[in-house]
């Protein structure tokens, strides 16, 4: 592992948050050693008085029924026995008889001694823990015992408590370690991607992998935004493309118009070339105007002032305004019935999209074929049809023609940019309705469906 | 007829102010917003043309500002292609029409036209009348000579429109505003189809001709 990997790794969220749960660990130990050191050191020092007391009842005893003869032969086998008390007996007049507990005024009752030297100084000077008691002929009985005893224990507590606590925090580092190893090369994998993305190769994708963490979750997202992504790019490729190529007909042509008018001398044929001239700008015009429109209506700004729009009596206005038109190309026109339905929108522009799928259906249903358009509310919502009778477009084709500039071959020929549809889409969009498409069977059936 | 011409593009102005002088109107122009509006409001024009977009002050507050200190001539606002927000927003605003950038001469003409030379009280008269053909705009009847004549509902609206600026032309895309409220461009011919619909209701016969078309301009409803 070399140094600069260590430093991601220690920088990575994972040994972050090891290190937190491990320092977390540590205090827990500490609280948990310092209740253990506290319990321990009561608990030990309660076991040496009650042996303490123990030993100065059984020794009262003695002296009571043995005298003080038998006591003192009692208390010098006992403190020959290893591992035994400290004891002190001194008479009335408090000279010591026996014992070697160096209690200097003993008085009676529980007392601490200070002892800096002899058997206790390897530990540093310890306390002796002492009760001393009236024997009854008006002496003193002192019964002391090391504390060292109970300090050992205590260690002894504090040291296991040190080694387990220092294996968890090992162990717990360890684990954290590993843990953000792998998590780090996964994350390097899902952030490769995306410099490889950032550098242009927009085809690069995170590692799938089907796994329900959170890594495995944010790599899905990733994958998703990518695609999508991916499709915008290639889309405002292929518009830009196909702009370019709508404008270049017109352009081309307004070009050799230019051209023949600034070669000829007859005034009438300069007029004729000129006025052909601005019909070529106008169309063109007409192109990046259809394409201004759209992208204003997909800048939503006009949901601002949505009003309530009575659909069925704008159907009424626009399918009257079309109905010479259509029935003069030869299609029969039927319109309704027509639900009454009122929507929240902007009025001008769903004229425009009823106006859009009506063009359309004269312009691509054929010569004759019979259009309808109808208005339909139900509790499922709200379907504004405008079907043809033609030819119809292929089910492939449906989504496509949505698309701006997407014109299928058989309509390369007629007038238009292809922005007709992509109009409607936009306006639906905007209305909160889908557009569909559907098999009229045969022909073609354009809906503004509200659900 | 005296204008006041608020655009600061020098090429879309020198276009408007050297067709309307040709016309025979007095125009004077101004370059940015704040000017245009200290003119609007401190002499007294016939007509206002403001351009949406201007330095300063944007067409839009300069309109609102003069209808605040009680400017009563017409507006006439110029909007970018493509910003059909800006059409509402002007109409709002205090304009009474609009016309979408670039614009044909005969279009804008046609709407000074019909702006200027608007007499204050004909949007409320009840009867249209040019030469023996009467409209009534209450009761819905219209009449040639003794003879009614039938129209369907957008005939009456056409015909009423061509009547209200009876002697003045009114373009294809005064009428699809108008009669129909489309604000773009149809690919079809409405507005030529239903004038020859109620041409061949109103024009029959040995009756003189009334309704002429312009061309390259519009239509225009008139005795002779």
């Amino acid at each position: 592992m070399s140094s600069a990997r260590l430093d991601r790794i220690l920088a990575s969220t994972s040994v972050r948050l090891a290190a937190v749960y491990a320092a977390l660990l540590v205090v827990a130990f500490m609280l948990a050693g310092v209740g253990a050191w506290a319990a321990t050191k009561s608990a030990a020092e309660n076991q040496i008085r009650e042996r303490i007391q123990l030993e100065m009842d059984a020794l009262q005893e003695e002296m009571r029924f043995e005298g003080m003869p038998g006591a003192i032969a009692a208390i010098r086998a006992r403190a020959a026995r290893p591992g035994a008390l400290d004891y002190r007996l001194v008479d009335r007049q408090g000279r010591p008889v026996i014992g070697d507990l160096k209690v200097e005024r003993p008085h009676p009752g529980w007392s601490f001694l200070d002892l800096p030297d002899d058997e206790g100084a390897e530990e540093g000077g310890e306390d002796f823990i002492v009760l001393s008691s009236e024997t009854p002929d008006g002496g003193l009985l002192s019964i002391g015992d090391d504390l060292a005893r109970a300090e050992r224990i205590r260690t002894a507590v504090l040291n296991a408590l040190l080694w387990v606590g220092g294996g968890a925090l090992a162990l717990a580092l360890a684990a954290g370690l590993i843990a953000a190893r792998g998590a780090l090369r996964r994350m390097d994998a899902l952030s490769e991607t995306m410099t490889r993305v950032g550098a242009g190769e927009l085809a690069a994708r995170a590692p799938a992998r089907s796994g329900g963490d959170d890594i495995d979750r944010i790599g899905r997202g990733v994958n998703e935004m990518l695609a999508r992504i991916d499709d915008l790019v290639a889309n405002i490729r292929r518009v830009s493309t196909d702009i370019a190529h709508d404008l270049r007909t017109p352009l081309t042509h307004l070009r050799q118009e230019l051209e023949t008018a600034a070669a000829g001398s007859d005034i009438g044929a300069l007029r004729e070339a000129l006025k052909t001239a601005q019909e070529k700008v106008d169309e063109v015009l007409r192109i990046f105007d259809a394409m201004l429109r759209l992208s204003e209506i997909e800048a939503g700004a006009a949901r601002a002032r949505f009003g309530q729009v009575d659909l069925a009596s704008l159907v009424e206005r626009v399918t009257d305004a079309y109905r010479p038109d259509i029935e003069a190309a030869g299609h029969a026109f039927e319109v309704g019935p027509l639900d009454a339905a009122w929507i929240s929108g902007d009025a001008a522009l769903v004229t425009q999209a009823l106006a859009n799928l009506l063009e359309n259906a004269i312009r691509h249903s054929g010569q004759g074929a019979a259009i309808h358009v109808r208005l339909h509310g139900s509790t499922a919502g709200l379907r504004l049809e405008v079907e043809d009778r033609g030819p119809g477009i292929p089910v492939d084709d449906w989504e496509r023609v949505l698309q701006p500039f997407v014109r299928l071959d058989s309509s390369r020929t007629s007038p238009g940019a292809g922005l007709g549809l992509s109009i409607v889409s936009a306006v639906a969009r905007l209305h909160g309705a889908r557009i569909l498409m559907e098999d009229a069977n045969p022909g073609l059936r354009a809906v503004l469906a509200w659900s | 007829m005296r204008i006041l011409l608020i655009e600061d593009d020098a090429q879309t102005a020198a276009y408007v102010v050297k067709g309307l002088r040709e016309t025979g109107q007095g125009v004077e122009l101004s370059r940015d917003g704040r000017d245009g509006l200290f003119r609007a409001t401190h002499e007294d024009f016939d007509l206002l043309i403001v351009d949406r977009m201007l330095p300063g002050l944007d067409g839009l507050s300069v309109v609102k500002a003069a209808r605040a200190a009680g400017v009563a001539a017409p507006v006439l606002m110029l909007t970018a292609m493509g910003a059909i927000e800006d059409r509402v927003a002007g109409l709002e605003g205090g304009a009474d029409d609009y016309l979408v950038k670039p614009f044909s001469f005969a279009e804008l003409h046609a709407r000074v036209n019909a702006l200027g030379r608007r007499p204050p009280l004909k949007e409320q008269e009840t009867e249209l009348i040019v030469a023996d053909l009467a409209l009534d705009r209450l009761r819905r009847i219209v009449k040639r000579g003794n003879q009614a004549i039938d129209l369907q509902p957008r005939e009456f609206r056409l015909l009423e429109e061509l009547m209200l600026n009876a002697g003045r032309i009114v373009t294809r895309t005064m009428l699809l505003e108008r009669v129909w409220d489309f604000h773009f461009d149809p690919g079809t011919n409405i507005v030529e189809t239903h004038i020859s619909r109620i041409r061949a209701k109103i024009d029959r016969g040995g009756d003189p001709v009334l309704i002429h078309t312009v061309r390259g301009a519009g239509y225009v409803i008139r005795a002779a």
